[in-house]
């Protein structure tokens, strides 16, 4: 392979994986935004994504992919709404700590609740897609999986954009990370501004993992790293920003595949992760700036 | 309209409020006048819900509304302009007016108010896909008041609205704030520290001293007053 196709290959890699960066990083920078919390299950969500599109396939032969990208989408969106009420809520008003705590506890729950019902080495999603094929140009080679990933990323991204520019409750969300006060007077009901928030990204991560989950074997301890790349994405893209998320999570994606691809793989998490302590140095609120959504 | 009784809030355990008692009637401009600290944003913001009185009790029209939240106290028709205007910074002006109307369904009547908004601040018509974080802060405080003008308010609670401003700027605030009163019938309630300009304006005027109410009256009387004019008119 040439080097140029090289480059292509890892640069087609990267968008893909980059795509599903961006969707669970936009769900951390809404709770971010909108409940002021670090929720440090949002990895956890992917994961559950991911687990549940597999469960899902593993019911029945009659349901196939997309069918088991909405089961697992939808079970885990009402996951988040179940987390929210049960342990976010109660706590909200009791200091800025005690909710990450209870995310972190949370965190934790959701693993060892994975590593018990999905016991063993992992487990690898079979779709339809797996197996075919292209070479758009050049020696690059790109599956049909792939290109699926990223194009309901993407899409996923659109949506995501149109209601919260478009219509009346998606602008009450942003309107709610802005000014929560403001908000309120508004007729605004701030609990379901906050609920909304964290149903929406426990959603976008959850699709994240069902779309990205055929290509490689999902393991119960894949959410903390996912959350730590989440983690990244916001402090490029700056936090509660989401337009800077979709940025920051396609340029994360790049960077790894490059500097793995290209360089060496061992180093893409020690480059990765040093760059995070760059950042934080020179801007800790995130390189594209902290604004509202 | 408006009726607060014996209002008393705390802050933790100081006391901002130490059992006030307004009221508002239909129709009428009523001021509130203070220093800094006096308890006034207290009295407004928990008019608005914001927060919780400990003691006493306040009805908007023969609805108790002491402990509503906020967004419920809106849809009754207290309509608040908050302190330091509180405008969605990174949304624009447009969208800043449409968040006022949201508890409205009423497309129609929606786009009725716009345009009587616009008709009341053009510049706030010239500057509709402008992010509102990048208005002046006349124009912001204009934004914040058609804001509040879009929910189609019963009564209008004004926080401060000439803080900040310049004097042509308060002059033209006064001006606005009288012509919606006279000419739109809105009742208004306005909490003030330039004693000058709301007494100018107002009907009848409540003074509020360290979370008390010493003084009230019609406004011509405070105006005259002595005391009102040596502490709050600088006379």
């Amino acid at each position: 392979m040439s080097q140029f196709d090289l480059v292509m290959q890892q640069i087609v890699n990267g968008l893909v994986l980059g795509s599903v960066y961006v969707l669970i990083a936009v769900g951390f920078t809404l709770c971010l935004g909108v409940l002021k919390l670090i929720n440090i299950a949002q990895g956890h969500f992917y994961m559950l994504g991911a687990f549940m599109t597999y469960q899902a396939l593993e019911w029945s032969t009659s349901i196939n992919y997309p069918m088991a990208i909405v089961i697992a989408v939808l079970v885990v969106s009402f996951a988040g709404l179940v987390v929210h009420y049960v342990g976010i809520w109660p706590v909200q008003h009791r200091g800025e700590i005690a909710p990450i705590l209870t995310t972190v506890a949370l965190a934790f729950m959701i693993e060892n609740i994975a590593i018990i019902m999905w016991p063993g080495s992992g487990r690898n999603i079979e779709t339809s897609l797996s197996n075919k094929s292209r070479n758009p140009f050049g020696q690059v080679h790109v599956t049909d999986q792939r290109i699926m990933t990223f194009i309901a990323a993407i899409c996923l991204m659109g949506l995501l954009y149109l209601f919260l520019q478009r219509t009346k409750v998606g602008k009450a969300l942003r309107a709610t990370t802005q000014n929560q006060m403001s908000a309120s007077l508004m007729g605004i009901n701030p609990e379901y501004m906050r609920a909304l928030a964290m149903v929406l990204s426990a959603f976008l991560a959850a699709a994240g993992g069902a779309f990205i989950g055929p290509l490689f074997t999902i393991v119960p301890n894949m959410g903390l790293m996912a959350l730590f790349k989440a983690m990244i994405v916001v402090l490029i893209g700056g936090m509660g920003n989401v337009p800077g998320a979709l940025v920051g999570g396609l340029v994360l994606g790049l960077m790894e595949t490059l500097i793995g691809g290209l360089w060496s793989a061992a180093w893409v998490n020690v480059a990765v992760f040093g760059a995070i302590i760059l950042i934080l140095i020179v801007r800790p609120t995130g390189l594209l700036g902290s604004k509202g959504i | 309209m408006l009726e607060v009784k014996n209002l008393q809030v705390y802050y933790r355990l100081s006391p901002a409020l130490r059992g006030v008692s307004i009221n508002v009637e239909e129709g009428e401009l009523v001021v509130v006048i203070g220093a800094n600290g006096a308890g006034k944003s207290t009295l407004i913001r928990t008019i608005s819900g914001l927060h919780r009185p400990r003691r006493g009790s306040i009805h908007f029209m023969g609805q108790t509304i002491s402990r509503k939240s906020a967004h419920k106290i809106v849809s009754l028709g207290v309509v608040q302009v908050p302190e330091g205007r509180g405008v969605f910074p990174d949304m624009t002006t447009l969208e800043n007016l449409e968040m006022g109307a949201y508890l409205c369904r009423d497309k129609k009547l929606i786009r009725e108010r716009l345009e009587q908004v616009y008709s009341i601040f053009p510049v706030l018509k010239d500057r509709k896909n402008q992010l509102a974080g990048t208005l002046s802060g006349g124009e912001q405080q204009m934004l914040a008041v058609g804001r509040g003008l879009m929910a189609g308010p019963k009564m209008l609670l004004l926080d401060e609205p000439s803080q900040g401003l310049a004097p042509l700027l308060v002059e033209h605030l006064a001006e606005t704030i009288t012509a919606l009163h006279k000419e739109h019938a809105i009742t208004i309630l306005l909490v003030e520290q330039n004693a000058r300009m709301a007494l100018a304006i107002a009907d009848r005027g409540y003074v509020l001293q360290t979370g008390q109410v010493v003084l009230e009256g019609k406004a011509a009387d405070l105006m005259a007053n002595e005391s009102v004019k040596q502490a709050y008119l600088g006379v």
